[in-house]
């Protein structure tokens, strides 16, 4: 099972991606992402007047030499990103593919994150257990790998929306949700309006199975929502159909908008895409990764 | 069990098709998604009114019920006040009588009857119809029948029997075959008077379809013919019930060749009457008189008669026993008791019961000879032995006891004897003769007494060429052996009309005119004629009368509507069937 879900091949063509930010906040530690301030690394910032206070390390003699002032040079500062996967666990991930889907996503974002040195976190959970994994380095690619695909079937109870807080650890860069967003608005709002003070750059990546997508069920079906248990029975028609397409764009519409509003970023990926194309494209274009 | 509609059972492809549409019909699916969000948004539109929730989460409940409530509603057989009684039972009751023959304008009252009735059945294809025809003894020809063409065949089948309606026997008919279902009862006849219903009979409509307008008659009122010493003579009697003049001729023709033997004219005012007399007729055994004139009603323009000995006066001899004239009492005839003066001056137009020997040699009708005058009796004992003779077929004697006898004549023809001592003779003229007084036998106390005394009677009068007279269809028992050819019945052309096994049976024919008797190889005249009320033809306005007894107002049928609202119960079956589909089975 775990070579199937994220093949090697996959991770292969994932290496040139890096995931982009404009967030300010990083971590502490030596990374490989350029920061706004100056830093330690070798490449070379500019030059600045030196003033008392400066360490006396950083002037640069040749320059001192030629120009009898004391310049401070400086070097451009390269720090790790802490990037943060939290995968919906509920039980409607689990149906139609789309549990295997956002693993594939949630190991995908970890390995172009690990590969570029950063601190990947990654959290879920099930009724009987938190899951919470964190490494740095692209070593871990593997481990990483193993950690999420040995998750099981998504059992957990209760809105994904309420629990978010709960499991998102502080001072994240970036912080990807990965989840198939059918929930309540107001429940999202709530969510949304909290989340600004956690983290500065959050994505969210809403999981659509192809016959969400495009209901195919014929005569008279009774539906079972597999989180409340209620149900709904429905005489398949043109009309419902119509109806209920237009319900879930409308509530698509509604989410997208909400996130907008509190700066959250968001986007669609459709199991039917695959894995592969959602990071090329999808997320290229969406500014994500590079 | 029988079942009147079994055409009907193509319906069974109803419950059948439902039954099969059980059996092919979807299962629920039932699917696990990850969110009823929007489905139930989509249902949530339709939930909106709390009245409409309550009834799409009972509905069930409503349909049943709401079915249940219509086959109520079915049972309580519903109907619509409707013009004729719509029980699917039509019953035509016929005149048939001669008076149905006469003529309005172009048909007769019995063709324009046969018209309305086939009008009326078409009307009500498929309903019962039942056919009665009127007379002393009215017969079904159709009970119940709903086949139409059974009902216009056996309508144009109908014919006249020229006997009298006596339509009150016909209604107690029909009163018995509708009396539980009741019925629209259409009588057609001349005119029925309205006071007949007077205990009508609840749920049985009537229509009577009378003659409405005056018809043009002229009838023969009587005709009456008797032999004279050299002749015959006749007395006509003519009636005028039409309100002109009317003016014709009347022949009278020898009634059993047809020839022309004298003709009157006449003319009679109106509603008026006119004798008219005949003579020097021959000596003929039947005459026939015919009216030409200008008249509606031709049946009665003719008449017919068969001359001979009908009297119904007998004188019995006042010397004889008084139960002997008690037994011709019972037996309906005139019966008078005389001296032997009486008794001769009687002779030829009474029957003599006498105990005088003389009277065998006098006058030329037969005698029933009861003693002997002019002998002594002597001591008996045995059984009475009879011969295969008429006289015995109804009466038997063998327990009669008989103490003495008188001396036997000689040559005479000896019917029945005991000891082997003539009992009774017949004499050649035909005089019957019993050989003993009744005071010495128990013979009276025997049923077989007067039923003896009515053999004699009949086979006295029989020794003429006359069979009788008798009313279309007229049920009569005439007195003839029991051989093994029975009776025929012959028109004067020698056409062949009827036979009867044995004269108890005898049915007279149903047209007026004269007919042969065959009897063992002797052949009577016997005539039919229409009897007196048949010679006019009455007239009146329809009418109609309802069901209530005491209501002779028009009263509405009923038009039972049960049947409509079989369908919406149809309806909510399926709609029920829809809902359960839907809804699944209640867990």
């Amino acid at each position: 099972m775990s070579g199937e879900l994220f093949p090697d091949r996959l991770s292969k063509r994932l290496g040139a991606l890096s995931i982009v930010t404009r967030a300010r906040r990083l971590g502490h530690h030596k990374g490989t992402h350029r920061s706004s301030k100056t830093g330690t690394s070798l490449d070379f910032s500019d030059f600045r007047e030196y003033h008392p206070g400066d360490d006396l390390r950083h002037i640069d003699w040749n320059v001192f030499a030629r120009t009898d002032k004391p310049f401070i040079k400086q070097f451009l500062d390269e720090q790790e990103m802490r990037v943060h996967i939290l995968l919906d666990s509920t039980k409607s991930m689990g149906i139609d593919g789309k549990w295997d889907f956002a693993r594939q996503l949630a190991i995908g974002l970890g390995h172009i994150a690990l590969k570029s040195g950063d601190t990947v976190s990654f959290s879920t959970w099930s009724p009987s257990q938190n899951y919470f994994f964190r490494k740095k380095g692209a070593l871990h690619r593997s481990s990483f790998s193993k950690y999420v695909e040995q998750l099981q079937e998504p059992v957990s109870e209760g809105e994904f929306a309420d629990q978010v807080l709960k499991h998102v650890p502080k001072a994240m860069t970036v912080l990807f949700i990965i989840t198939d967003g059918l929930e309540q608005l107001d429940k999202w709002e709530r969510l949304f309006r909290r989340m600004p003070g956690i983290c500065k750059d959050i994505r969210i990546l809403t999981i659509h199975s192809p016959i969400e997508e495009i209901p195919t069920y014929d005569g008279d079906v009774r539906f079972v929502d597999v989180e409340s248990g209620s149900v709904v029975e429905v005489s398949i028609s043109q009309r419902i159909v119509k109806d209920y397409k237009e319900k879930k764009m409308q509530h698509e519409a509604a989410l997208m908008v909400l996130a907008k509003k509190y700066g959250i970023q968001l986007l669609r990926a459709e199991v039917s895409d695959g894995a592969m194309d959602s990071f090329t494209k999808k997320m290229r274009h969406a500014g994500w990764l590079r | 069990m029988g079942f009147d509609q079994i055409s009907n059972a193509w319906t069974a492809i109803f419950p059948l098709a439902v039954l099969l549409y059980y059996f092919f019909r979807k299962k629920y699916v039932t699917t696990t998604i990850s969110s009823t969000l929007f489905w139930e948004r989509s249902m949530r539109e339709t939930k909106v009114s709390p009245y409409l929730k309550n009834l799409q989460r009972n509905a069930l409940f409503y349909l049943q019920m709401a079915a249940l409530l219509l086959l109520l509603f079915i049972l309580l057989r519903p109907y619509l006040p409707k013009d004729t009684v719509a029980d699917g039972h039509t019953i035509f009751v016929v005149d048939s009588s001669a008076s149905m023959a006469a003529y309005d304008g172009e048909l007769s009252l019995l063709e324009k009857s046969k018209g309305k009735m086939r009008e009326i059945a078409k009307e009500r294809a498929g309903e019962s119809i039942s056919i009665i025809t009127t007379g002393k003894e009215p017969s079904l020809l159709l009970r119940e029948e709903s086949d139409e063409r059974v009902i216009m065949a056996s309508i144009d089948g109908l014919d006249l029997n020229y006997e009298h309606e006596h339509l009150g026997r016909s209604l107690d008919f029909v009163k018995s075959i509708a009396s539980q279902a009741g019925a629209d009862v259409h009588i057609f006849t001349d005119y029925f008077d309205r006071s007949a219903f007077i205990d009508s009979e609840s749920g049985i409509s009537w229509t009577v379809h009378n003659n409405e307008q005056l018809l043009n008659n002229v009838a023969i009122g009587k005709f009456g013919a008797i032999h004279i010493a050299d002749g015959t003579e006749a007395i006509v009697k003519l009636l005028n019930q039409s309100i002109q003049e009317q003016s014709g001729t009347v022949s009278v023709h020898n009634g059993l060749t047809g020839d022309k033997l004298a003709e009157q004219e006449f003319s009679i005012d109106q509603e008026g009457e006119a004798l008219l007399s005949f003579k020097d007729l021959p000596k003929l055994p039947a005459f026939h008189l015919h009216m030409e004139v200008e008249d509606d009603y031709k049946v009665d323009n003719d008449a017919f008669i068969v001359i001979g000995n009908e009297s119904s006066e007998v004188i019995v001899d006042n010397q004889l026993h008084e139960l002997v004239k008690r037994a011709f009492e019972a037996i309906g005839l005139t019966v008078s008791s005389g001296s032997v003066n009486e008794m001769t001056s009687a002779l030829n137009h009474a029957m003599i019961v006498t105990n005088e020997t003389s009277f065998l040699e006098e006058g030329s009708e037969p005698i029933l000879l009861i003693g002997r005058n002019d002998s002594t009796t002597e001591p008996v004992s045995g059984v009475v032995e009879t011969t295969n003779d008429a006289l015995f077929t109804i009466a038997s004697m063998h327990d009669v006891y008989i103490s003495a006898l008188y001396p036997a004549f000689d040559g005479f023809s000896t019917l029945a004897t005991i000891d082997g001592k003539p009992f009774i003779q017949r004499s050649p003229r035909g005089d019957i003769i019993i050989l003993t007084d009744i005071g010495l036998t128990d013979w009276p106390l025997h049923p077989s007494f007067p039923l003896f005394i009515w053999s004699s009677v009949e086979m006295l009068r029989s020794g003429s060429e006359i069979a009788g007279t008798f009313t279309p269809n007229e049920r009569k028992a005439l007195l003839t052996g029991s051989g093994p050819e029975g009776i025929e019945i012959f028109t004067v052309d020698d056409k062949y009309i009827a036979s009867y096994e044995a004269g108890g049976n005898f049915v007279a024919p149903s047209k007026p005119g004269i007919y042969k008797l065959l009897d063992r190889g002797v052949e009577k005249y016997l005539s039919v004629q229409l009897e007196p009320i048949e010679k006019s033809v009455a007239y009146g306005p329809g009418y109609r009368l309802g069901a209530g007894p005491l209501n002779e107002a028009e009263q509405e049928g009923k038009q039972m509507i049960g049947w409509l609202f079989l369908l919406p119960v149809l309806l909510l079956l399926v709609i029920e069937w829809e809902v359960q589909r839907r809804r699944g089975y209640p867990n």
